[in-house]
């Protein structure tokens, strides 16, 4: 999940595409899978794979696109400060976190775009230092696996 | 170099979802709860329950966006490439420019 220091990813302009419609995917596919479920458990009896498809289609696509919307929003912020500060480390998230919650809730207010902005940065802030974490703890870094120095042929013989 | 299966990124993915969730479900739980109360049951069901559906909602998420990015994009394909073929690089390049990112070119 981690996006700094990730050299397989595309540059910057068409990441957005590209997250964008990754979003969209990750959105719409778990809420197909909630809702699948949670529409057939609503149904009565003998309705519920027809209960469970209609829940799917009228719920799956909308969850999509907020998805879409808030991942694209922040990949801009992200590849914008990336721009302006000319450098990529964590803050860039954490800060485009916070600008996306900020922007996607201003039409609230200047209280709900606060607290949105908050919960985007904290949501981020906790996000990267997990994977900056699990990544520490899932692969040591390479530095320390030195291959073994051979010794060098004796050539006197 | 082989990449790992999609299930094993799946696996991570959720993994990863799960502490996240955890995490944020423990913080807005305590700042529900010292806002608006707790709901019946307590103070610790109540915490508990915002923590486990945090985590469940955001493993799912989180595995399945890990799952559907996990296949080897281009550059990666392109990286394995001058990997094998160092001596020749690409256009003429060295490996070190073309595997830069787009900022870090200033040519």
């Amino acid at each position: 999940m981690s996006r700094y220091g990730d050299y397989t990813r595309d540059p910057c302009p068409w990441v957005i595409l590209n997250d964008t419609g990754g979003a969209f995917a990750m959105g719409a596919i778990g809420s197909g899978i909630w809702h699948f479920v949670k529409g057939a458990k609503n149904s009565p009896k003998g309705e519920r794979i027809i209960g469970a498809i209609t829940a799917v289609k009228a719920r799956a696509p909308v969850l999509g696109g907020n998805f879409a919307v808030w991942g694209g929003l922040f990949s801009t912020f992200d590849c914008t400060l990336k721009g302006i500060r000319q450098k990529e480390d964590p803050w860039n998230l954490i800060a485009s976190g916070f600008l996306t919650g900020g922007v996607l809730a201003a039409r609230g207010g200047i209280g709900a775009s606060a607290r949105s902005a908050a919960f985007g940065a904290f949501a981020l802030a906790l996000i990267e230092g997990i994977s900056i974490a699990a990544s520490k703890f899932f692969a040591p870094s390479p530095m320390i696996q030195m291959p073994d120095l051979q010794p060098p042929p004796n050539v006197s013989a | 170099m082989e990449q790992p299966s999609r299930i094993e990124y799946l696996k991570r993915g959720a993994l990863m979802g799960g502490a996240v969730g955890v995490c944020l479900g423990f913080a807005f739980g305590t700042y529900h709860i010292l806002r608006f109360g707790p709901s019946q049951g307590g103070y610790l069901s109540t915490l508990s329950r915002y923590m486990i559906s945090s985590a469940g909602s955001f493993a799912l998420f989180m595995g399945i966006g890990s799952f559907i990015r996990s296949e080897p994009s281009k550059n990666m394909m392109l990286k394995q490439y001058l990997e094998q073929h160092r001596s020749h690089g690409f256009a003429n390049l060295p490996v070190e420019v073309l595997e830069r990112k787009r900022w870090d070119r200033k040519f």
